[in-house]
């Protein structure tokens, strides 16, 4: 196995291409992937020392480097103020160990469908942007992943940034995990949540869920549902039972079916209730 | 093969290795730090624990293409000059250890939280350490003893 260590990106662009060439940001997929001979890597490309590491207020945006850690993010003033969505989610992710180690282009990059940060990416509407000697693209979030572990990442790519809007003041959300336990657990279903609330009523929501499908996908027919709605039991009601039967999880190693079914439900109503019992105590 | 420069304990060391070399089989066959574990060698147990420039790490999934330039601290460079630091003090008057074997990783775990946070709550403990595994199941003992250092270190500097 042969590793380079490029010292600037267009260093790093000329290793990429063939076959069998893995990029080593944080490791912590990578690593254990090589361990468990899941895969056999001709090369490694370690581009830990290509200064992606940073997140930067440009205007209405936040620009997060792909090799900033998912630890840097819990622990950063601006996404807790800008993006608290994704806050919440990187504090429930792995141990503090693995916090330390992972980036956020990796857990983007692997296109794990229980990826903790891709539901709220997703509800922020997240660019990522890629570079390969051809140039620079951004591709949505929403378009970027094609299947478990498959993304639409070519060989020559890979992903220098993460770029999102700024959350604003009447901007609502919650992020909901259910795990085997606390700690280093993957998801058995995740569910991110966001929206422009005025009075109780909702506009422009967006709602992604993980571990439900072979990617993290939009609960569109939901979304579209709450829409103008003014926030109510019933309504939350009604809305619990929809976003059931849109999704269509399997059963696997970690869950099943109903369990999944039936937690989409009861996770989009417990967020939704808090956030109508807020207005409501707000309001008094 | 390739040379890297790094600091283990306060120690500038160079070695020549293989780039793909895990941080923990270097710690333990090279430099013979063996208080350094290897658990399950995958990061989901904690006990190969170590602080890389000031953060604690899984060392079974830092490889040596990674670590040019680093500053390490393992369990061995805590004591200073035959004293123990107060976690190992701790550890020892609270009864903490049961077969030991996770202890290295905690203590690691621990010792960067107080280092960032000197006076963390029970919650703060708890976090700090979830990413280490004791099968023995002793943490009610081992939450107590990093309460109690955090207090040592405040009271006698």
């Amino acid at each position: 196995m042969k590793v380079y260590n490029p010292k600037n990106i267009k260093e790093a662009l000329t290793y990429l291409g063939g076959k069998d060439t893995h990029i080593l940001a944080g490791g912590t997929d990578l690593i254990v992937r090589i361990k468990d001979r899941d895969i056999y890597p001709k090369s490694i490309v370690n581009i830990k020392m290509l200064h992606l590491d940073y997140i930067k207020i440009n205007g209405d945006f936040i620009k997060v480097g792909a090799l900033t850690s998912v630890e840097t993010l819990y622990r950063s003033e601006i996404i807790n103020t800008y993006a608290p969505v994704l806050s919440d989610a990187v504090g429930k992710m792995g141990s503090p160990q693995i916090r330390n180690l992972g980036t956020i282009g990796g857990n983007i990059a692997n296109a794990s469908p229980a990826a903790d940060t891709v539901p709220p990416l997703f509800v922020l509407n997240a660019g990522i942007t890629l570079k390969s000697r051809r140039g620079k693209r951004a591709v949505a979030i929403g378009e970027f992943f094609t299947g478990p572990g498959e993304n639409i990442i070519e060989r020559d790519e890979f992903i220098t940034e993460v770029v999102f809007k700024k959350m604003e003041s009447d901007e609502v959300w919650f992020f909901k995990k259910l795990g085997q336990r606390k700690a280093l657990t993957i998801a058995k279903i995740s569910l991110a949540f966001g929206g422009r609330l005025s009075g109780r009523k909702l506009n422009e929501v967006s709602i992604a869920l993980g571990a439900v499908a072979s990617t993290v996908i939009y609960a569109k027919r939901t979304a579209d549902f709450l829409n103008s709605k003014r926030l109510t039991r019933d309504v939350i009601d009604v809305v619990s039972k929809i976003i059931q039967k849109e999704i269509e999880p399997i059963t696997d190693i970690r869950s099943t079916v109903e369990y999944r079914r039936k937690m989409a439900g009861a996770l989009l109503k417990q967020g939704l209730l808090d956030i109508m019992y807020s207005v409501i105590a707000r309001q008094s | 093969m390739i040379k890297i420069k790094f600091t283990v304990n306060s120690e500038e060391r160079e070695i020549v290795t293989e780039p793909t070399r895990t941080l923990l089989s270097i710690l333990r066959e090279e430099l013979g730090l063996t208080g350094t574990k290897e658990g399950c060698g995958k990061g989901e147990c904690g006990a190969c624990t170590v602080i890389m420039d000031g953060k604690p790490v899984p060392s079974c999934l830092v490889l040596a293409c990674q670590l040019d330039g680093c500053e390490i601290t393992t369990i061995e460079g805590l004591s200073e000059n035959g004293n123990l630091d107060p976690l190992q003090k701790a550890f020892i008057e609270e009864g903490a250890v049961q077969c030991g074997f996770c202890i290295p990783g905690m203590i690691m775990s621990a010792k960067a939280l107080l280092m960032r946070n000197p006076s963390p709550t029970e919650d703060e403990i708890k976090e700090a350490i979830s990413g280490n595994l004791c099968r023995c199941t002793g943490y009610t003992k081992i939450v107590k003893a990093i309460e109690k250092a955090a207090k040592m270190i405040i009271h006698h500097g």
